[in-house]
């Protein structure tokens, strides 16, 4: 992943595992175990990524800009201070609202075919 | 013995053996990520026991061994590796390890399913049994593979000093290997009838290799310390192979030991033939 993005396509498209965890940050930082779950929910448990996928991708993400280790912690009652938290950065967020629009552009071209019978 | 007991103790078993497959990712990406990657994986097997039992928590380890392979590879190749000698002895060490786990996994599926299918264990895991005889067919393969790593490290770390009778033992073992995964892979893919007599042949040879470079270990004393390691490994894997089904567990052992040894001091000097 690139270090110096000058547009957000230029790492387009996004592998299944770069994406979803975009997303699931999305709404706001969460830890590891956390983007996980919500990404095996999100998906209706069709990606279920294991540690070595999860924290690779994130390593790669990190590296490239597209997520930051969050220095808030939220009340150390609720959670274990342990865990490391992720969120979008700015970069982030616009590639995955690239993704998101390449994905639909896909999706417009399936149905401009006739593959899908109504838009989902 | 309660049930939160039962749970805690599985967790923290399954914990321990991630946590040593966490050794075999690259330094950097290990100390950096590593102990989230065991909080994580801890959190899902929480979950995965009280959701799914014991079927559960042997479906996240399916899951979780893919991935792990998966990863570990991408991590590797991406941080370029520059494989010399001593890191591949190193590396080979913990083949000879997570292999010895996949073995000894392969076998007490294999012993269930052919010796003793109808079990408060089998019975336990209901419809998902299938799940668990189907496992074999990945846990002897990848054995295999991780044992031939293993020998390829026994092989540039001692072939020196083992003489021509070692080497003849570790080249039989390593060509038996190559020929055990082409048999089993026409038995899985191809079904190819007797191509499980071939995988039951090499397996037996790749023990064969390994007692007579452990008679060429004794001869030459070509380890420091456990010398006896290789040539009981080999006839415990020898007389596993030919039927005596309990000697599983002292066969993994020895390659356990085996790979300790190579991993901890792949440089170490040997000791001087006398």
């Amino acid at each position: 992943m690139s270090e110096a993005l000058n547009s957000p396509d230029e790492i387009l498209p996004l592998t299944p595992a770069v994406f979803n965890i975009l997303l699931a940050l999305a709404d706001g930082e969460k830890h590891g175990y956390a983007i996980m779950l919500e990404v095996e929910a999100n998906t209706g448990g069709q990606v279920k990524m294991g540690p070595g996928t999860l924290y690779g991708s994130i390593k790669r993400m990190l590296a490239g800009g597209l997520v930051a280790e969050s220095d808030e912690r939220p009340d150390p009652e609720l959670d274990d201070q342990r865990r490391r938290y992720y969120s979008l950065t700015g970069l982030g967020r616009r590639v995955l609202a690239a993704e998101a629009e390449r994905l639909t552009s896909q999706l417009a071209l399936a149905q401009a075919k006739g593959v899908l019978v109504r838009m989902v | 013995m309660n049930t939160q007991l039962i749970d805690s103790r599985a967790v923290n078993l399954s914990a321990n053996l991630y946590r040593l497959l966490l050794e075999t990712y690259p330094t950097h990406f290990r100390q950096e990520y590593g102990p989230h990657m065991l909080q994580v994986f801890r959190d899902c097997c929480r979950k995965a026991y009280r959701t799914g039992g014991l079927p559960g928590m042997l479906w996240l380890w399916a899951l979780t061994f893919f991935d792990y392979l998966q990863s570990l590879i991408e991590e590797h190749t991406q941080r370029g590796v520059h494989m010399n000698k001593t890191k591949f002895i190193r590396l080979s060490g913990w083949a000879f390890i997570v292999g010895a786990f996949a073995w000894v996994l392969g076998w007490a599926v294999n012993d269930i399913q052919y010796n003793n299918p109808y079990n408060a264990f089998t019975f336990s895991l209901g419809k998902y049994v299938g799940y668990l005889y189907a496992s074999v067919q990945i846990l002897v393969p990848a054995a295999i593979i991780l044992t031939i790593v293993g020998m390829l490290g026994l092989y540039l770390r001692h072939a020196e000093q083992a003489g021509r009778l070692g080497r003849s033992g570790l080249i039989i073992a390593l060509a038996a290997g190559v020929t055990a995964v082409l048999s089993f892979s026409l038995e899985i893919f191809m079904q190819f009838e007797y191509a499980w007599i071939g995988v039951g042949i090499t397996i037996l040879l790749i023990f064969i290799g390994l007692t007579i470079f452990g008679i060429a270990v004794l001869r030459n004393r070509v380890l420091p310390r456990w010398k006896f390691t290789p040539i009981l490994t080999g006839i415990c894997g020898v007389l596993t192979i030919s039927g005596l089904g309990p000697l599983f567990l002292l066969t993994s052992v020895g390659l356990f030991a085996l790979g300790y040894q190579l991993q901890l001091d792949p440089s170490r000097e040997p000791v001087e033939p006398v």
